[in-house]
């Protein structure tokens, strides 16, 4: 039984200017310790998708009109507030970008994690506090103890990410959902960030869904890849099938347009390779797939009726006229 | 070639001032001694992590903030110590982009006031010509002119950046300074905007100065890369031997940092202990000293300059120096 499985997830947003589809039919499962890599551009739905497990949408004008979203063998979408209050922070948990704003300015670090082993092990303050510092040794922050009496703006970006990784991982969740980790941090620090990471989920055995626009930090640490476009998943597949054999003209196009280090040294300066056009708006109404008013390869049949996911083979699919 | 800018020890400290009668009690290093020079046509590439002053030494050659200490050559001229209406006549030869394409752009205004507000006061063009000025600037960037009365918000992220590279473009300029000019977008209006750049270099003959942390979009589009940490340059090479061949242990890291999209390659990333130290009072001697796995007694008390290390290639590293 998969860890995850999220079937036919479709989330609207009902705006003034019309409802907003961000999510259309979005299915995928995640097994036990597996880490998944969410990629796409700005607006693609990937933020909401996984927002949308732990409902951190607002409701309204967000709305989940379809779908069922199983955790363990339980349905979170049919969940109540105090049931899933309980899940959120210790079975799941979740790192956002901004380290300084998702941490609380007038509570010191210490109390901000305590508070989880308080809310959800019950444990009396004293031993919070220990626990507290054993996690804060786990993410390498220095001298935890005198850190644990200090607030958020005393700390570096890269110090707070390691808090906010610090709180999530504080109860041993089974699922961390980490929306661009390290997209406010530095080169540097990224690398760090990403180490511990990886390094705690393995040792707590917790599996991941890692969303991020940069493919770069997908290929290095997930196994498996989802590709969303305009609130779909256009292709799915493991790491190595997608970023060797891509197959749909989106996901082709935003791995070539991708400067590559060493390229250029070794092949001269070439212009990189453009996908016309942007992103379109969510409120607009288009029949057939979303993308074939940007992709080279578009037929009659791509502007008329959407594609369905097809497998090519057991652990790579497209949704593509190309391939149907 | 000749040199188009040359910069000579740049230096920019910011006073930092407590208490009642706000005394200076400290300075923050942004920029600290940083020399270097650009050949007509040629793209520099600045990299860094925040706050090492790649964007202070950007601001400082316009100077929009003044620089403390130093030389900087423009044409041959030191501009440093011109007033500021000759320095205003040399401002429309350099001409910056910002990161942010929506927070640059004045919301009340229309593009064609936006790019038309820089032909006028710099007394370029007027009336017709001016329109037709603002028509031609708009083409080249391949913005629709027929959209020169809409409002920034009624563009998308890649469309406003080629809005203000448009602004940039209107005065005519032979330097052209992108600070993170495609970070905020992206990865394939990214492209789209990177190979515009390219264009319009070879179209209008254009140098540039591009400010980025992102190590493949600056391999791609520039000659030769400078590398700050805290303030200082410590490395220094046409992009070949940068790449190929990095020899300070901070370029070192900054490049095998970089995620690649081969799930193949092996990551071979060198994780380095700590936080970029605080600007205000940096480590002394070599300010990597505290990150670096190489450190000996030396690092702690002398400060490495930059020295040739073969060819075009200057390091500041006390163990690199043949």
């Amino acid at each position: 039984m998969p860890l995850l499985d999220v079937k036919n997830l479709s989330v609207n947003f009902n705006t003034l200017e019309g409802t907003v589809r961000a999510v259309q039919g979005v299915s995928f499962s995640l097994k036990k310790r597996e880490i998944i890599g969410i990629v796409g551009e700005s607006g693609c739905g990937k933020s909401v998708t996984v927002r949308s497990i732990l409902r951190l949408i607002p409701m309204p004008p967000g709305e989940i009109s379809e779908g069922r979203i199983m955790f363990n063998g339980e349905n979170l979408l049919a969940l109540d507030q105090k049931r899933l209050r309980g899940i959120r922070g210790s079975n799941i948990s979740m790192i956002f970008q901004e380290p300084m704003t998702s941490l609380n300015p007038v509570f010191t670090i210490g109390n901000q994690i305590s508070e989880t082993f308080k809310v959800h092990q019950k444990m009396n303050k004293q031993r919070a506090r220990k626990a507290t510092i054993n996690i804060l040794e786990k993410v390498s922050i220095p001298s935890p103890e005198k850190r644990f009496e200090e607030y958020p703006h005393q700390l570096s970006g890269g110090m707070r990410q390691r808090v906010m990784i610090a709180i999530a991982l504080a109860c041993q969740p089974k699922l961390l959902i980490a929306d661009e980790p390290t997209t406010a941090l530095d080169m540097t620090v990224q690398a760090q960030i990403l180490d511990l990471m990886l390094q705690l989920s393995d040792q707590f055995d917790t599996s991941i869904l890692l969303i991020t626009h940069d493919l770069g930090i997908v290929a290095q640490t997930a196994s498996k890849v989802i590709v969303m476009y305009a609130g779909k998943i256009i292709e799915t597949g493991s790491v190595s099938s997608i970023f060797k054999h891509p197959f749909h003209p989106y996901t082709i196009g935003l791995i070539k347009s991708l400067p590559r280090m060493g390229l250029r040294s070794q092949y001269g300066k070439k212009p990189l390779h453009e996908i016309p056009g942007i992103v379109p708006s969510m409120n607009e109404n288009i029949s057939g797939c979303w993308f074939a008013p940007r992709c080279d390869q578009s037929m009659d049949i791509c502007r008329k009726v959407a594609p369905l996911q097809k497998y090519i083979d057991s652990d790579h699919s497209v949704s593509c006229w190309l391939f149907n | 070639m000749e040199n188009l800018l040359q910069v000579n020890n740049l230096k920019k400290y910011f006073p930092v001032k407590r208490g009642v009668f706000k005394r200076t009690f400290g300075h923050v290093y942004a920029v600290d001694g940083v020399s270097f020079h650009l050949a007509k046509g040629e793209t520099l590439g600045i990299v860094g992590e925040s706050g090492c002053g790649k964007s202070t030494t950007a601001r400082a050659i316009l100077r929009l903030t003044e620089p403390t200490k130093g030389e900087i050559y423009f044409q041959g001229q030191n501009i440093c110590k011109l007033d500021s209406s000759r320095m205003k006549s040399i401002r429309k030869k350099m001409q910056m982009i910002f990161q942010d394409p929506y927070g640059s752009l004045n919301p009340r205004m229309t593009v064609g006031n936006i790019i038309g507000d820089s032909i006028d006061i710099h007394k370029l063009y007027r009336g017709n010509r001016k329109k037709e000025r603002i028509v031609y600037i708009m083409e080249s960037v391949e913005l629709n002119p027929d959209q020169i009365g809409r409002y920034p918000h009624q563009f998308s992220g890649g469309q406003r950046q080629r809005i203000g590279i448009a602004r940039a473009l209107a005065t005519e300029p032979e330097l052209i300074i992108g600070d993170e000019p495609v970070s905020a977008l992206d990865v394939s209006i990214q492209a789209q905007i990177i190979n515009l750049l390219e264009n319009l270099q070879t179209r209008f003959g254009l140098s540039y100065i591009i400010i980025a942390h992102d190590m493949a979009v600056i391999e791609h589009m520039c000659d030769r890369i400078a590398v700050m940490y805290l303030g200082r340059i410590v490395e220094m090479a046409d992009f070949k031997s940068l790449y190929g061949n990095p020899l300070h242990p901070y370029t070192q890291a900054l490049l095998s940092a970089v995620p690649v999209i081969d799930p193949d390659t092996e990551g071979k990333t060198i994780i380095l202990k700590g936080d970029v130290p605080s600007p205000i009072n940096p480590p002394p001697g070599c300010h990597f000293h505290t990150r670096c796995i190489h450190k000996k007694e030396e690092c702690e008390q002398k400060v490495p300059h930059l020295k040739p290390a073969g060819g075009d290639h200057f390091v500041a590293c006390h163990f690199k120096h043949k």
